[in-house]
Order: structure tokens, then sequence, then C-alpha cells
């Protein structure tokens, strides 16, 4: 992916609020069962899972799905969350997108060739939480790399913009 | 015959979860490596998936069912 000896400057991930907002769903569906009991314990109505019959079996097993597929939701969302990734090297910068289990893609741009860093903060998250968009302009066929949600995204676009002026000053 | 079929589908689902969750592991472990976050994060859900299996099977084996008529369906299947 990365030429051999060629220094990395940085690697970024997207904002880690990002994975708890896509994980929430997957904290509601871990928690609506227990909040559920709660409120029927609240109001003194008492739940038995019968003994004796399919339907108590069926509930049980229900219940043990219910929880696994949950987790697994959740280790997924880590999982998109975890392997998309942006590296900044003093020559490239790579940008790898999970977009699913079995599909990966990893463009990479010759650092020469950019033309344009922009970092876009947007709204009250992100400005509170400091994260946003950074967009490198390319001359490449991949126009345009979007470094989506990645934190202090002025200060990437600074490294970046740093390292072109490097690349720029040394001697061909 | 009620059981065996309730047996045979929550089998089958289950085997479907963790076909997925090996992969989903794996390919974390191919394309990252042998980071600190990936073994946190694998353990925790290796954790979690066997403490969720543990209270099933512990709530199983608190119900009154006919285990004998799901073990002659699974001898007369082979």
């Amino acid at each position: 992916m990365i030429f051999f000896g060629e220094k990395v400057i940085l690697k970024v991930r997207k904002h880690p609020l990002v994975f708890f907002i896509d994980s929430f769903f997957c904290f509601v569906l871990l928690c609506a069962p227990l909040i559920l009991l709660g409120i029927a314990f609240f109001f003194g109505i008492k739940i038995e899972i019968p003994r004796e019959n399919i339907i108590g079996l069926a509930i049980v097993l229900a219940i043990s799905l219910y929880y696994l597929y949950a987790l697994l939701f959740l280790l997924f969302s880590f999982f998109m969350y975890f392997l998309d990734r942006w590296i900044v090297t003093e020559k490239h910068v790579v940008d790898v997108k999970q977009t699913s289990l079995f599909s990966r893609t990893v463009a990479k741009q010759e650092i020469g060739r950019i033309q344009d860093v922009t970092a876009e903060v947007k709204g009250f998250f992100q400005t509170i939480f400091d994260f946003g968009n950074v967009y490198i302009q390319t001359a490449g066929e991949q126009e345009r790399f979007v470094f989506e949600n990645v934190p202090d995204p002025n200060g990437i676009a600074n490294t970046v913009m740093k390292v072109i002026d490097q690349q720029k000053q040394k001697p061909l | 015959m009620e059981f065996v079929i309730a047996v045979s589908i929550y089998l089958l689902l289950l085997a479907v979860w963790a076909f997925l969750s090996m992969m989903t592991l794996f390919m974390m472990m191919r394309y990252q490596g042998f980071s600190l976050l990936t073994w946190i994060a694998s353990i925790l859900y290796l954790l979690m998936s066997a403490g969720a299996l543990l209270v099933t099977m512990n709530l199983v084996s608190r119900l009154e069912v006919d285990w004998t008529s799901l073990l002659y369906f699974f001898q007369a299947s082979l």
C-alpha cells in the first residue's frame, strides 16, 4: 500500500463520536429489553416464561438470537469505523475505505499532484467536538479525496499543506 | 415436532451468526494486524457472546422440555 521507506506523517480515522453515533442503534437494541423489564417491574407486572410448552423455549431462543445479533451489529459498526482510514506519507495520500465486510477500496495519490486542501467544520456537533471533513483536490483520476469526519480538520489540512511545501522545496 | 423446528431454526441462525462473527474478526485481524484495540474488541466481543450463550443454556436447562423427541429426530435423520 505504501512504498517501502516512505515516512508516514499522519494516520487518521473518523472521530470516535462518529462511532458512538453509528452504534447508538445497537446500544438501544441491547438496552431495550432491560428497560422494558424495568418498566414492567415498576408497574408491578410479573413476566414469567412458561416452562412446560414450546412457547417458553421459543422465547428463550429468540431472546438469545436477538442479543447475539445485536452484539454482531455492534462489532460490525466498530469494524466499519476501525478500517476506514487515511494515511499521509511524505510522498502520497492514501484513502482506505471499507464499504462492507468483503468490499474495500484503497486509493493513492501523489502529494505533488495535490492542487487544493480545504477543511470544513459544519454544524453544532462538529463545532463543539472539533471534527469535520478535509477535501483534497488532486489532478488524478479520483479528483477529490475526502477525509470524512476526522478530528481537528484544520490541523490535518495544515499538516498536508506543510508536506506539500516540503515536497516542493526538495531538489529534484 | 415443534421443538425440533424451533431448535433447528435456532441452530441455523446461530451458525449464520457464528460465520459472520468469525469473518468480521478475521477481516479485522487481516487488515489491521494484531493491534491492541483489535485484541480488546475481539476479546470483549467473544466474552459477551460466550456470556449470552451461557445464559441461554442456563435458561433452556430450566425449561421442562422433552429433549428425547429432539434426540430421536436427529438420530433418525442421521
